[in-house]
């Protein structure tokens, strides 16, 4: 502090600051109430160069970003929105701390910001200026920045900046973050702040008298309600309790709309890159070309390194373990783009209390909505986003929920098993889609109504929420959250997800074993075959009976011998690596729900990503990893048990598979996410045992009825 | 109070965590104030001359302890 004091008191203290690289930025907090249009501020000041994290030890997000200014750099740190410093609520603790300096985001250096900027909503002056008082009595430089300037005029009101200088005794700079106005003043102005000169009173109706008085004096004009009967019926409309839901309604369904169909093109063209596409590999002339059009990137990598284990692990564990989760990115992005866009429109406010009616009889407010919506994409984003929730229990519960909403993560095990149930019915195949939705729903919210009347029992907060106007949404905003969340994402994809896939592809390659006699013999007999042996034709009826009368195919039926043998040895080195032995010990476990141990297997598999059970169940029964291809798919629904005639996929057992998918946590990394969100592991390991329970449960009670 | 009249916050009876957000956000005794819509919730603009307004949706339980007298008789 006294540092600070002396520093800015300077005179010459641009030229200070120009010394070199050892000296830190100028550290500059960006403070003020909600929807004043910080981080729009902050998105025009630092672009791209910024960075996202948690304030250490809070659910808080620290963003910070870097801006150029005479004479060197200004640290700027996007502070969440309050309403006052002194309130209890997790949001001031962190504005708090954060200007006392006991407080830093992750990486910086934990001292006080040399200056802090307020942001404040030139159109409502009175209410902004209590914030500022009780900043400038924390007798810090401060720099306040007047924003929606533009708004302000018009609505007719001039703002007299002189006189609000005077009275805050600060620097005062106008702003329209949207339009870009004003912006490039403030940089120059926060290394020249210095202490304010005024210290407001400290007590809180002396503070409202003080804010009145100030605003009074400095402002002129202006009626206060220009646009408020079209506003007011719009309110009316979205949050009436027949129209509103209907509206809601409407665009949770275009909302989902795109989430599914628009990302559908940029999906399948990730896919294309990880997986390729074996049919056009001969139009390509290079043979690296050909290896990445034919396979995608596991086919380059093997091309490019020479075989062995090195290329096992890149192709089979790196490369497609990071494959099957960049494919969620696009649905990630797109949803955040649209409720970036949504919010900034001001319709999600309205929206919290459409379904506050909703969500109160089961003991969560309505902030919890949008979380469980962002939960239909991943709960990882969806549990983050619990943040804005301000009552604890509340949060507690909704994190613990979110996992149950259906995440893009369980389709492709939903799609294989309504194909199994419902081969050549796609009207039953969707009814059953719609159905594990809903169920997820239910089991979401019976779980929230019993975790509030035992665990997180207390009282509900009533919700109180400013309603920001409507605006038309800025683009640009949603870019940059955007580009923000999925950076996020795949640094986690790049991080604990692939650390997963590279320890479940070790668990499943190991231990190396000799093919057994039976693939042994059948490579034999293809040799023989092949080299037009008469004794091969006995041995040839045994393996390929449909090749047995046609000597003349004798290469193709070496060929179906080898490919069979090759079956034969993937799904025999499955059964008898770790995993294929952890499978069979775990198999009693399952036995109620009518798993074999190759299910077993995929159950295991998939404890870290749920998705990973359908691409486990096809090496399992086929040895080829290509759950894309038709013909994998029959493989698997046609799939026997050890004895060779039972199938593995009976209807009760699919039936206990789908359900069991439904409820099931099955995801490591949301479980990583609920600790640190909730701030302790035993939420996560409830959120585990709880789900795993019922899943188990219901799974067991459904194969019960079924068989 | 029916919607659409124009008054002022006189009393509430809140929890104190509560009264202090609500005074935060500009709800304070004294304060001229606009009911928007009754009910469920409950909008409510505060207005302070030519010095700015903000809307505030209130759930019902809340809105129900925050009394407001008619100043002006608008009706
Ligand atoms: N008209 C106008 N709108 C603005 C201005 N600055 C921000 N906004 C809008 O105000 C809304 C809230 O901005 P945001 O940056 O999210 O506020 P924050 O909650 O303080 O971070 C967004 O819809 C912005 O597009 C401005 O100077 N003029
Ligand atoms: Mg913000």
């Amino acid at each position: 502090m006294m540092t600070t004091g002396t520093r800015n008191e300077e005179p010459h203290n641009a030229q200070h600051d120009t010394g070199g690289s050892e000296c830190a930025p100028l550290r500059a907090a960006l403070i003020g109430n909600p929807n004043t249009g910080k981080t729009t501020l902050f998105n025009r000041l630092s672009g791209l160069r910024h960075k996202t994290g948690n304030f250490p030890g809070t659910t808080q997000e620290a963003r910070v970003g870097y801006a150029q200014r005479p004479g060197g750099e200004v640290e700027i740190i996007d502070l969440p929105g309050i309403y006052s410093l002194e309130l209890d609520s997790g949001e001031s603790e962190v504005c708090r701390r954060v200007l006392a300096g006991t407080l830093a985001a992750p990486g910086a250096p934990v001292r006080s910001p040399e200056v802090v900027c307020v942001v404040v909503d030139a159109t409502n002056l009175s209410r902004n200026l209590l914030l500022v008082g009780e900043v400038l009595r924390r007798r810090l430089p401060t720099v306040v920045v007047l924003n929606m300037i533009d708004l302000a005029r018009s609505r007719g009101v001039h703002i007299d900046t002189g006189v609000l200088s005077q009275e805050l005794g600060c620097a005062v700079i106008t702003t329209s973050a949207r339009r870009g106005e004003g912006v490039e003043a403030i940089a120059p102005a926060l290394g020249e702040a210095s202490i304010p000169n005024q210290t407001p009173p400290g007590t809180q109706d002396g503070l409202e008298a003080w804010a009145d008085r100030v605003s009074e004096a400095a402002c002129a004009g202006g009626t206060s309600r220009t646009d408020d009967t079209l506003t007011d019926r719009i309110d009316h409309v979205v949050t009436h309790p027949l129209w509103g839901v209907l509206v809601f309604a409407a665009v949770m369904t275009a909302l989902f709309w795109s989430i599914f169909s628009v990302a559908q093109i940029p999906m399948a063209l990730i896919e294309a890159v990880f997986d390729g596409n074996p049919d056009l590999v001969a139009a390509w002339q290079p043979e690296w070309l050909a290896a990445m059009v034919g396979q995608g990137l596991s086919g380059l990598v093997r091309h490019v390194l020479p075989e062995g284990f090195i290329a096992d692990l890149m192709a089979g564990g790196v490369v497609s373990g990071i494959g099957a989760t960049v494919v969620f990115l696009p649905q990630i992005c797109i949803l955040f783009f649209l409720i970036s866009l949504l919010e900034d429109t001001g319709y999600l406010a309205r929206a919290a209390f459409v379904m506050d009616r909703v969500l109160r009889p089961l003991g969560l407010p309505g902030h919890s909505f949008m979380p469980l919506l962002s939960s239909h994409a991943c709960a990882l984003p969806g549990i983050i986003a619990c943040r804005a929730i301000p009552d604890r229990r509340e949060r507690l519960a909704t994190i613990l929920v979110a996992p149950f909403m259906t995440c893009s993560a369980r389709l492709p095990v939903y799609v294989m098993m309504a194909g199994i149930l419902f081969a050549g019915r796609p009207l039953m195949a969707a009814l059953a889609f719609v159905g594990c939705y809903a169920l997820g729903i239910a089991a979401g919210c019976v779980s929230a109504l019993i975790a509030r009347r035992t665990i997180l029992r207390g009282p509900s907060r009533a919700m109180a929420l400013e309603l920001p106007t409507y605006k038309l949404p800025s683009l640009r905003t949603a870019a940059v959250m955007t580009i923000d969340r999925g950076a996020m994402f795949m640094k986690k994809a790049g991080t604990i997800i692939l650390a997963i896939c590279i320890v479940l592809w070790w668990l499943g390659a190991f231990p190396r074993v000799e093919p057994p006699a039976a693939v042994q013999e059948a490579r034999a007999v293809a040799e023989r075959v092949r080299a037009g042996e008469e004794s091969a034709a006995d041995a040839l009826r045994l393996f390929v009976p449909e090749f047995a009368g046609a000597p003349a195919q004798a290469e193709e039926a070496a060929d179906a011998i080898e490919a069979r043998a090759d079956a034969l040895e993937a799904t025999d080195a499955k059964a008898r690596s770790y995993i294929g032995r952890m499978g069979r010990a775990v198999q009693p476990i399952f036995a109620p729900l009518g798993f074999d141990w190759q299910l077993s297997v995929g159950v295991l598999t998939s404890f870290a990503a749920r998705e990973v059970f359908v691409s486990t169940m096809a090496v399992i029964v086929t040895g080829s990893d290509d759950a894309e291809d038709q013909g994998v798919l029959d493989a698997i629904a046609g799939a026997t048990r050890d004895d060779g005639v039972t199938p593995v996929f009976t209807p009760a057992v699919s039936w206990a598979v789908l359900i069991f998918y439904v409820l099931a946590m099955q995801c490591l990394p949301t479980l990583a996410v609920t600790a640190r969100e909730s701030g302790h592991v035993k939420w996560a390991l409830l959120q585990l045992v709880w789900m795993s329970v019922l899943a188990y449960g219901a799974a067991a009670l459904t194969f019960a009825l079924m068989s | 109070m029916r919607a659409g009249q124009v008054g002022v916050v006189c009393e509430t009876c809140l929890d104190p965590r509560d009264a202090a957000m609500l005074r935060a956000m500009g709800l304070r005794p004294r304060a001229q104030v606009r009911v928007c819509r009754l009910g469920q919730p409950c909008i409510i603009e505060v207005v302070s001359g030519g010095r700015g307004c903000c809307r505030i949706g209130l759930a019902w339980d809340l809105a129900s302890r925050v009394m407001i007298g008619v100043a002006v008789t608008g009706g």
